[in-house]
């Protein structure tokens, strides 16, 4: 009997059909997209919960008609109570063209009205979400256990305790963040903004300074104050001189690589910045010393490096960098970069990203534009035994770092799922893209144990150096674990030895994080350099 | 400012716990319905009705309780439904094209997959599930003893019969003996 359970086994391993992750992205892309076509035909507002007409026709009986006809009286009342759509005719409080009304909602959450917009107020399964149909609203959301959802045609923002204004115009929506952060999910694309950050769904939107956006409210000299304190005098001061953030002091020297060993150049280059809500570091580099409060530094620092950290693109995908190698030398110079914020004290990582943009126009003389291209990496997607990290308070975020310690990688901080993809290209040496759906904050903890692997082998060769990735970097590629540490490359290019983990990085994710790594074609968004010059002398 | 890149999708919405819940889900019901009907067209169909149904609240409170637990019993369901009423239709409306297509069938792994997927679509749903927990979503007993709400030994049986009557299924088409 044993022998026939083990061929039938066999049988049931071997020949049941497995969908390939193309096959599930591809029909997961075309269903999602009958359905949105769908969902548009549904008379709205809807509600998983609420019961359907056809149920309600299924009732047989009487007493079944009496008690449905009841349960829908009820369920009518409920949604009169939960749901309304509001058109505020008379603005009330304000000076000017712009008028505002107030509304108080059930979850402490306020919402200030401009008139003439179009606003419906609905239950969501775990909170309230306000349909915008057109108009602004500014949002002071309550903290509370459940999400708020601002959703307009296009957009769907996402918050838990914070202050943003949503605009809903005929081409597409804006967002601007006064206090907190918020998710803004656009089709597929997720993307977080944080305080004094702003977002437009149509890139024809053009940009309006805060000063501007929140000029209609009545309460447009709170909301200031509040982004003054909140992000900097600076930020709010400038914005409405139409200037840009710019540092007070910026020193930038160009310094030869002072070995041709990647490895020693990687552990004593790396760029950093430090503002008031955290360290951000570029991913490429291992400097381990941080910049001081309110500036940023940095030392052997590549063009692509400034630029990937200002535009938050991978520096591998900042392309066109001009080639400033001294005559025989196979490494590119380095800058030693020293910069200080005005008030070093109220800077935030937002205002320092800007000063480093405008440093990047004024000294660099940097022009570029974005560009997408498809790449060979993987997809980060719930596991099949579920989350394994508990959700963090958005104001606790703080970015995920890589510690090496005693062999091992540590991955921690509390971050958004779509961060940590980004830091994972780092550890598999290909692009990774969240395919997870999860918008919140977690509190994100991953060991890896490094091992040794031959950069001959393929990449593929087994389990111990599964992910391992091939040794040519390129913009689909982050450095990688191989080329980053010990595998340093000699003068003739080859790899000497690589870096690989086991249990390799995928089954670590599994079974640490609950989250699945799967190969796949993934989307990858770059940075080309048009135009840079040398940087002028200090 | 920032600006979003141009969506796929434009102008049109989802309920965003709708989408949250596709989102997290839409892998699992395809695959379980990709090994059940061995078709990508036929898994695809499955995942959309599934989801069209949800959309237009046709799914009961369960679905509150534990989606995955819920959308991977539809999936096996709804996938099991289509594969019977297709052979209810072959039967009435091509019964002898059906039989020859039976008899020329060789040994060939197309075939085989074709014979289990046709012998695993005559058990019940719930030997169903268990089945493709284990050789597709490759639990542990134990875990899918958890996730039915069921006993170990209750899982392990299940496994056991319903392997034994893919055995007798596959072996009378073919004239073997288990």
């Amino acid at each position: 009997m044993s022998g026939g359970r083990g061929k039938t086994e066999e049988m049931l391993y071997r020949l049941l059909p497995k969908a390939s992750t193309h096959q599930v992205e591809s029909a997961g892309d075309r269903v999602l997209r009958r359905l949105l076509v769908e969902a548009d035909q549904l008379p709205v507002p809807v509600s998983p919960r609420a019961p359907s007409p056809q149920n309600v026709r299924k009732t047989v009986g009487f007493a079944a008609a009496v008690f449905a006809a009841s349960i829908v009286l009820a369920v009518l009342l409920v949604w009169t109570a939960m749901n309304h759509r509001i058109v505020p005719t008379k603005p009330v409080g304000v000076a000017g063209n712009a008028g505002a009304s107030m509304l108080a909602l059930p979850d402490g959450s306020h919402l200030e009205l401009r008139a003439g917009s179009d606003v419906a107020i609905e239950s969501a399964v775990d909170g309230i979400r306000l349909r915008l149909g057109g108009g602004s609203i500014i949002v002071t959301a309550a903290k509370q256990h459940g999400h708020l959802y601002v959703q307009t045609k296009d957009i769907t923002v996402s918050v838990v305790g914070t202050v943003f204004v949503v605009n809903a115009e005929e081409v597409g929506s804006r967002v601007a963040v006064i206090e907190g952060s918020v998710q803004i999910q656009q089709g597929l694309k997720s993307k977080t903004l944080r305080r004094g950050e702003q977002a437009a769904s149509d890139p024809s939107m053009p940009p309006v300074s805060m000063v501007e956006e929140v000029a209609w409210s009545s309460n447009a000299q709170s909301h200031l104050a509040r982004l003054q304190q909140q992000v900097s005098a600076a930020t709010v001061v400038r914005e409405a001189a139409g200037k840009p953030l710019e540092f007070e002091v910026i020193s930038v020297k160009a310094e030869l690589p002072v070995s041709q060993d990647m490895t020693l150049n990687a552990e004593i280059s790396g760029f950093s910045c430090h503002g008031t809500d955290g360290i951000g570091r570029s991913p490429l580099g291992q400097l381990p010393a941080a910049a001081g409060q309110g500036r940023c530094a940095g030392r052997y620092v590549s063009l692509p490096v400034l630029v990937g950290y200002a535009y938050d693109v991978y520096p591998r995908r900042v392309r066109g960098a001009p080639d400033w190698r001294p005559a025989g030398k196979p490494i590119d110079t380095g800058f030693q970069i020293e910069a200080k914020a005005e008030d070093a004290s109220t800077a935030t990582l937002a205002d320092l990203k800007q000063m480093l943009k405008a440093a990047l126009a004024n000294r660099f003389k940097l022009e570029f534009r974005r560009d997408t291209t498809e790449c060979s990496g993987y997809l980060l997607s719930v596991a099949n035994a579920g989350l394994r990290i508990s959700e963090a308070r958005p104001e606790d975020e703080s970015p995920v770092h890589r510690t090496p310690v005693n062999g091992r990688e540590i991955l921690k901080g509390k971050s958004s799922i779509a961060n940590f993809a980004n830091l994972l290209t780092e550890s598999v040496g290909m692009p990774v893209a969240d395919r997870t759906g999860l918008l919140g904050i977690y509190d994100i903890e991953l060991t890896l144990n490094r091992i040794f692997v031959s950069p001959l082998a393929p990449a593929d060769t087994g389990p111990r150096n599964a992910f391992a990735r091939a040794p040519a970097a390129n913009i689909c590629g982050g450095d990688g674990p191989n080329v980053r540490l010990r595998g340093a490359q000699n003068q003739a290019g080859e790899i000497r030895d690589a870096i690989g983990y086991d249990p390799p990085v995928a089954k670590a994710l599994e079974d640490q994080l609950g989250l699945r790594l799967e190969q796949a074609k993934v989307p990858v968004e770059t940075i080309v350099i048009d135009h840079a010059e040398r940087p002028t002398p200090n | 400012m920032a600006t979003l890149t141009a969506s796929d999708v434009t102008s049109k919405h989802l309920p965003q716990d709708f989408e949250n819940i596709f989102r997290c889900h839409y892998q699992l019901v395809y695959r379980t319905a990709f090994s059940v009907t061995g078709s990508p067209e036929d898994a695809e169909d499955v995942l959309q009705t599934i989801f069209l149904r949800l959309l237009r609240r046709e799914f009961p409170p369960d679905l509150d309780k534990d989606p995955r637990a819920y959308l991977y019993r539809a999936a096996v369901n709804a996938s099991l439904d289509l594969i019977r009423s297709r052979r209810r239709q072959v039967l009435i409306d091509d019964a002898d094209k059906f039989r020859e297509v039976q008899q020329v069938g060789g040994a060939s792994d197309e075939h085989l997959q074709g014979r289990l997927l046709d012998a695993i679509s005559r058990l019940k749903p719930k030997a169903v599930e268990i089945l493709f927990l284990k050789y597709v979503h490759h639990h542990k007993e134990a875990e899918i003893a958890k996730m039915m709400g069921s006993s170990r030994g209750a899982i392990a049986l299940s496994l056991f019969r319903s392997r034994a009557r893919i055995r007798k299924l596959m072996g009378a088409c073919s004239g073997e003996k288990s």
